[in-house]
């Protein structure tokens, strides 16, 4: 049932949205297993806790969260494979665990780890079933299949059998059979695990032309920060269960690292006085320095280091994006002592 | 419904597709099970080199009962059986996650998405041993039986199709159970013998609570002149109530499915 609502402009709308799961427990040893056998115990886990967000048709959205946070349930949640244990949850206007095929026509989910793909057989082979699962004609079929050939450069191993094509190869077929339908919204569920750099980066590519053509809704998630850095603008950060931030990424970078990082090759390895304050040192090696320095003292600091006119070599960067987030999730980190104060 | 029958047909060429990689196995699975049939018609034929009759049933009603347990079972088998024997395994990979995220009769996919055609040799011979019954006027055949023995063997069918609803459904809540295969190799051997062979108390329990007399006892039994309507419509009866049993239980389990890791 399409559910008619103010929120209809959101492409994907939640309020307070939470699972829980019931999970067995068990100690070790034979003893504990007959024990538990007997009386099993559970441990309500609340994998989700309260999800509140709205994410806008066409917005390419990083979600991110360490291992445990509820990022792949919530993403089952939203695509109608897990019933939610509270709150609300739209999807292009649908409750997701309605399941009807209207909707589930109009997206789809990518798992990492997981294959469309029938093992024994070559990708065609799925192509041609999903070709009947989404009832696409033939006209549409060919030209769709054809682009994303194009895109993802597959023409090589379409009739070769799935489980003897590289882990590369099979991703590139999997998201080419995941988007045959053209769904308006897709859920990217580490996309890249697994993935050798370049192969990662040929994704990435590939997301982001497919995105520019036919503008789909993307929600993903990616322990890789580059894969993140390089598609999402807005990013959405949950940690047991709870969102922690939502917003712009780059926002995100300047609030939670205000500095950066400036590393420099002299033609000594004595670094000299400089007299400007809140600089400090991270490291040497030989000849090599690295400093931390607040993002407006930045080119003043740059400019010291080539007037005393023993630099070589100067880069400036921001922190790199894992460490920032990485420091969202310590249990002293400023943003969690700032979400407490407030 | 067209469509998705038009969907599990090309699932099923691409099962087919995907046995003969295999070309040695298919052929062997093809021969061996042949001559599990032959085998099992020996069986038979052993009992009636002692015996006139087996609690009523002479070795024409027993062909009879033997070509219709067969037919039964092969279909089950060719059909049914290699789905659920896969569905443990996708449980715990999450390859039922994909399946349930796609716009297709979720139910309907997962119990018949993959077809092993391994019984096939049993298929058709136990209809070749029919189509000789009925040439030898082993077999009644007249309009009310014809009827009778069709409805019973929808009953049969809707019956079985019931148990592996539940026993998929029992598979995804329990996440591990790979002795479901254990329970429907139990169930048939049953279903091999007339019910009659069993004492009373026994026979109630087919005839209701555990209804396997009703998947070859009974269809055999309109064609071998030895029931009535009575079963039949009650077989029917069961068949339904099982049916919207079964899906109640399929309905549950989805929406308490918890799915794989994350």
């Amino acid at each position: 049932m399409k559910i008619s609502t103010p929120n209809c402009d959101n492409c994907v709308f939640t309020e307070e949205l939470g699972r829980d799961f019931n999970i067995r427990q068990k100690s070790q040893g034979l003893a504990a297993s007959i024990r538990n056998f007997i009386h099993p115990s559970y441990k309500l886990v609340e994998a989700v806790k309260s999800l509140s967000m709205k994410i806008g048709s066409g917005e390419i959205v990083g979600f991110l969260g360490p291992n445990g946070a509820g990022k792949t349930t919530t993403l089952k949640m939203l695509s109608g494979l897990l019933f939610p244990s509270r709150g609300k949850v739209e999807v292009l206007g649908y409750s997701p665990f309605s399941r009807e095929r209207e909707f589930l026509s109009q997206i789809s989910l990518v798992m990492g780890q997981k294959q469309n793909l029938w093992w024994d057989l070559p990708p065609v082979e799925t192509f041609e079933i999903h070709r009947s699962i989404y009832k696409l004609d033939e006209k549409d079929f060919k030209e769709r299949i054809n682009e994303l050939i194009d895109m993802l450069e597959i023409s090589d191993c379409l009739e070769t059998q799935t489980r003897k094509l590289s882990l590369g190869q099979r991703m590139r077929c999997e998201l080419a059979v995941s988007l045959l339908h053209r769904p308006k919204v897709l859920f990217l569920d580490e996309p890249t695990i697994g993935l050798d750099i370049l192969m990662q980066k040929k994704i990435r590519k590939f997301l982001l032309e497919y995105h520019a053509r036919f503008k789909p809704t993307i929600l993903l998630t990616s322990h890789y920060m580059d894969d993140v850095a390089a598609l999402a603008k807005r990013v959405i950060v949950i940690n047991n269960g709870l969102k922690i931030y939502d917003g712009l990424l780059s926002d995100l970078s300047e609030k939670m690292q205000p500095e950066k990082i400036i590393t420099v090759i002299l033609n000594s390895d004595t670094f000299p006085k400089i007299e400007i304050p809140n600089v400090t040192p991270v490291s040497q090696e030989g000849n090599l320095f690295r400093l931390k320095a607040p993002r407006e003292i930045v080119g003043k600091l740059a400019a010291s280091l080539y007037n005393t006119g023993l630099t070589i070599d100067l880069t400036i960067e921001d922190t790199p994006l894992e460490d920032i987030i990485g420091n969202l999730f310590t249990e002293n980190s400023d943003f969690l002592k700032f979400r407490k104060n407030l | 419904m067209f469509s998705q029958l038009t969907i599990i047909t090309k699932l099923w060429k691409a099962s087919i597709i995907q046995a003969m990689e295999y070309r040695g196995s298919f052929m062997f699975s093809i021969v061996a099970n042949f001559f599990d049939f032959i085998f099992g018609l020996l069986q038979y034929l052993v009992f009636f080199t002692a015996a006139k009759s087996i609690a009523g049933w002479d070795s024409d009603n027993m062909l009879t009962l033997y070509s219709v347990f067969m037919f039964i079972y092969s279909l089950q088998f060719i059909f049914l059986y290699p789905n659920i024997a896969a569905l443990a395994e996708m449980v715990n990979t999450g390859g039922l996650d994909l399946l349930l995220s796609k716009p297709v009769d979720a139910r309907l996919f997962i119990l018949l998405r993959k077809i092993s055609l391994e019984e096939l040799g049993s298929l058709c011979t136990s209809i070749v041993l029919f189509i000789w019954l009925i040439s030898k006027g082993a077999v009644l055949i007249t309009a009310q039986s014809i009827l009778l023995f069709l409805i019973s063997i929808f009953s049969a069918l809707t019956i079985v199709y019931s148990i592996y609803i539940t026993l998929t459904a029992l598979a995804i809540m329990l996440e591990k159970m790979e002795d479901a295969s254990e329970f429907i190799w139990s169930l048939f051997s049953f279903c091999r013998y007339p019910t009659d062979i069993y004492p009373s108390k026994i026979k109630f329990l087919f005839f209701t609570f555990f209804p396997i007399a009703y998947i070859s006892t009974v269809p055999a039994q309109t064609l071998s002149g030895l029931g009535s309507a009575k079963p039949v419509i009650y077989g029917l009866i069961i068949s339904i109530v099982s049916l919207l049993i079964s899906s109640a239980i399929w309905k549950k389990t989805i929406k308490s499915y918890t799915s794989a890791g994350g």
